[in-house]
């Protein structure tokens, strides 16, 4: 019963971070670029669900469209002021990766000035019942998470499996000439996909504040890092393996730190990430292009 | 005025100038080869004409207008459809999704279904495909698949860039057959071809194109003694 009950938390968990490791993934098939700022965007969006809940006095979901419309803006302003100069004059391959750093930094050092170094509380959203399924406790701020999350990576697949852009953004993946060849104005489909991406990394943002009942400038810091070890899990730009290896790290997580040692938690994860690549170097589900099924 | 003009065009990749000064026309409805050796600029120019190559200078125009600093997706829309050179088609989608693409500039009404349901009478082949990824398909049926897939925008002008590489005769022959057929539809078509055989047959008119630069045009350069020495490996047909 303890198993299931951490294997619960270790999904809750998880599902935040496949809803962050689907933007690396997302924005690593159309650009083949490592967007390090996402975990800041990440982190913007539990301090515009913060803002959303204090100031507006809003409820859970209105704070997670809050968080979603700020971040796809803050994603755009991204693309336009950081990366689409740099394509446009055939920069270096590595200028954009550093330029995606600086964003990151500017943002956390913004949000460090502006809310202070230290642990910001988020106010619980939900009563603290629980409820029992089974032998099994459930809250409804984790069942409010799991939901949330879940209805939201099926939005993804159905998105990129079924629509006229869906299918633009993995054509552009795949072969951005090919893509132009057929009418597709790339970027437009590369503004779409940085909106997309980060409107999900900012709702991933709340769910954290939500699970945790605190946010700070600097979590975006490990968060980036663990979205592109989840990439790699998953197979450089598959959604579906982004999704999957997200769930894996979050439980993972979670049972190191409830059968193990809380201290080791990120060092057994990523012990697991480096073995994982040792038995299957291309990731789960191998492939360059944004949605490989 | 020519359907599309292109004059005086240079091309150029750093130091190396792979078009000098090409100029070259086609009418509404023509079907205009262009024959010339591995190397000797044919798929740069069709790729200049879609704005996919560095031009240095000359002009492209297109139903009367310039078209040489528009971006290709915008070219792609006026009606200019390009099938390029080899790795044609989205291996990762379907052939579905293939075909769906290649009608992204309209909207997805009765009339694009009906394009798409007669692509699929066209080239049977695919009919079984659909939901099969394009990378698994042999190369005659991927070679088939893109060019339904350029049908499937109702293209004024098609530009087919080396259609017959790397297919088996047989298949080679079956495409060819395709191409004729499409002069029933209302599109002027671009053949660039090393395999000068079959597409100087079935042209209107034809160029050949050597080291960057047109040396000859005419209406039958099957029978030009010139052509068939160096591409037709001196066989009367």
């Amino acid at each position: 019963m303890v198993f299931l009950q951490q294997l619960i938390n270790g999904v809750m968990l998880g599902s935040t971070y496949a809803l962050v490791a689907i933007g690396y993934s997302l924005i690593f098939g159309v650009l083949r670029l490592l967007h390090f700022a996402h975990g800041e965007v990440f982190m913007v969006g539990a301090f515009i669900g913060l803002g959303a809940v204090v100031y507006l006095h809003v409820g859970p979901l209105v704070a997670l469209l809050c968080a979603a419309v700020g971040c796809a803006l803050l994603g755009v302003v991204i693309e336009f002021v950081a990366f689409r100069p740099i394509r446009r004059r055939n920069g270096s391959l590595l200028a954009p990766i550093v330029s995606s750093l600086g964003v990151g930094l500017l943002l956390q050092e913004v949000a460090t000035n502006l809310f202070g170094a230290e642990q910001t509380r988020f106010p619980p959203q939900f009563e603290g019942e629980m409820i029992r399924l089974g032998g099994l406790f459930v809250t409804s701020t984790q069942l409010f998470i799991l939901g949330t999350s879940f209805v939201l990576m099926l939005a993804v697949h159905l998105f990129v499996s079924y629509t006229k852009y869906g299918m633009a953004m993995r054509a552009s993946a795949e072969s951005t000439d090919v893509a132009r060849l057929l009418g597709i104005n790339v970027d437009t489909v590369i503004v779409l996909t940085f909106a997309f991406a980060s409107a999900l990394g900012g709702v991933a943002g709340v769910l954290v504040g939500f699970a945790f009942s605190a946010i700070s400038p600097f979590m975006g810091v490990s968060m980036s890092i663990k979205g592109v070890a989840i990439m790699l899990i998953g197979g450089l730009g598959s959604i579906y393996g982004a999704m999957v290896g997200g769930l894996i790290l979050g439980v993972v997580e979670v049972m190191t730190v409830g059968y193990l040692a809380s201290s080791y938690r990120d060092a057994f994860s990523f012990a697991l990430l480096i073995i994982m690549l040792l038995v299957r170097p291309q990731g789960l589900f191998s492939g360059a292009s944004a949605a490989k099924r | 005025m020519a359907f599309l003009t292109i004059s005086d065009l240079s091309v150029t990749f750093g130091n190396v100038r792979a078009l000098d000064k090409v100029s070259f026309s086609i009418e509404r409805n023509e079907i205009v080869t262009i024959v010339g050796a591995n190397g000797a600029g044919k798929s740069t120019l069709m790729r200049a004409v879609m704005g996919l190559a560095p031009v240095l200078g000359g002009t492209i125009e297109f139903d009367g207008r310039s078209i040489r600093r528009t971006s290709t997706h915008a070219i792609a829309r006026k009606g200019i459809a390009l099938v390029p050179e080899g790795r044609g088609p989205l291996r990762q989608l379907t052939v579905r999704e293939n075909l769906r693409l290649g009608a992204f500039a309209r909207r997805w009404n009765a009339d694009a279904r009906r394009d798409f349901d007669e692509a699929l009478d066209r080239f049977p082949a695919l009919k079984p495909r659909l939901t099969q990824m394009a990378g698994t398909l042999s190369g005659g049926e991927q070679q088939m698949l893109v060019i339904a897939r350029a049908m499937m925008a109702r293209p004024k002008l098609l530009l087919l860039d080396e259609p017959s590489l790397g297919l088996a005769p047989l298949i080679v022959a079956r495409v060819f057959e395709t191409i004729a057929s499409l002069r029933a539809m209302d599109v002027s078509v671009v053949i660039v071809e090393q395999n000068a055989h079959a597409a100087l047959g079935m042209a209107d008119r034809a160029y050949v194109i050597e080291n960057g630069r047109i040396v000859l045009e005419g209406t039958d350069l099957l029978g030009d003694p010139r052509v068939q020495e160096a591409f037709l490996g001196g066989i009367v047909s």
